[in-house]
């Protein structure tokens, strides 16, 4: 069976490339996914939060409901982030077989 | 009014905090920058009272703006907006000269207070971080402290302390020195009292910790000055 063509950039978030062992690189690779994909994205909930709340108690609701509507979105951008980290990390705990 | 400027690599969250302070009738925000090197460029335009900075930034870090501001515009009060409540980046960050380190995830009301308070010369850490500024403080005062307190004493007190250290009564620091018995007791009192140390025991073992080796002989005591350096 020929090899398929080696992807042309490694990354631990491909799952052609994911299982390589933990070392360094990938820790810091990881930590700044969760950095700039979750806590920044639970970061900006928390402060929609407040906004809604806030707009709510000025009797903006419509405006309210934005604010509601981008939690939302943050939070689905939050878990896709963490369910990418989670994978890696499982990958390079049970590194697919070759 | 106070002026603002925010920077942040993230774009819905400067657009977050506008919507957040736009509201206050106190409060303008006058510019948005998304990189460390483009806050600098914005402050020296638009001179503005606040600037709000994160940490983690492309091109130039907060940290790294926040010193150049401060160093530049020293009216500018830089109060850093974090994600890390780690102690080595809100080091850092006062180092840098910032007049406030408030979390990301801190309370809308904490980010609005925390600029009114830059704005009129006050300075502001998020209420879970000041124990690691105190502990530090502590820490620094616990090192440097001893030093600055044998700096104070005198030639014959730092003598009488090491011949203390090296066990000998009174009587015999009095022999050895040409004083008088009571002079020495006197004179020991004052050291005590110098730094900080109840009895003879505790002078004995402070001025070991602090390098004043105890004289073998108690005859020739080395140099007492360069040891309390």
């Amino acid at each position: 069976m020929a090899d398929a063509d080696p992807p042309t950039q490694v990354s631990p978030f491909d799952a052609r490339t994911a299982g390589g062992p933990p070392t360094p690189e990938l820790c810091r690779t990881l930590a700044a996914r969760i950095h700039d994909d979750v806590l920044q994205s639970l970061a900006l909930c928390s402060l929609q939060a407040e906004l809604c709340h806030r707009l709510w108690e000025a009797g903006q609701p419509d405006q309210a409901l934005t604010e509601l509507s981008g939690i939302g979105d943050g939070l689905e951008a939050a878990v896709t982030a963490l369910r990418e980290v989670m994978n890696v990390l499982l990958a390079a705990a049970d590194p697919p077989k070759s | 009014m106070i002026r603002v400027v925010l920077a942040d690599d993230h774009q819905l969250f400067r657009e977050g905090l506008r919507r957040l302070l736009d509201p206050e009738r106190d409060i303008q925000v006058v510019g948005e920058a998304e990189d460390g090197l483009d806050v600098q460029r914005l402050v020296g335009e638009l001179k503005p009272d606040v600037v709000l900075m994160d940490v983690s930034m492309a091109v130039v870090d907060g940290i790294s703006a926040t010193r150049e501001i401060t160093r530049q515009w020293p009216d500018v009060k830089v109060v850093v907006l974090s994600m890390h409540a780690e102690e080595a980046h809100l080091f850092q960050a006062l180092q840098a000269g910032a007049a406030g380190y408030v979390l990301k995830t801190a309370k809308a009301d904490q980010v609005i207070a925390a600029v009114r308070a830059a704005a009129n010369g006050g300075a502001v850490i998020a209420p879970g971080l000041t124990n690691k500024v105190l502990a530090e403080f502590r820490r620094m005062a616990s090192k440097l402290g001893p030093d600055d307190t044998l700096g104070h004493l005198t030639e014959v007190e730092l003598k009488l302390l090491q011949l203390v250290a090296s066990g000998l009564s009174n009587k015999e620091i009095a022999s050895k020195l040409c004083f008088a018995e009571s002079t020495v007791k006197n004179r020991l009192s004052v050291v005590f009292q110098k730094i900080g140390v109840a009895d003879r025991t505790q002078a004995a073992i402070y001025a070991i910790t602090q390098g004043l080796a105890p004289i073998s002989d108690a005859a020739e005591p080395p140099d007492v000055r360069s040891a309390a350096r």
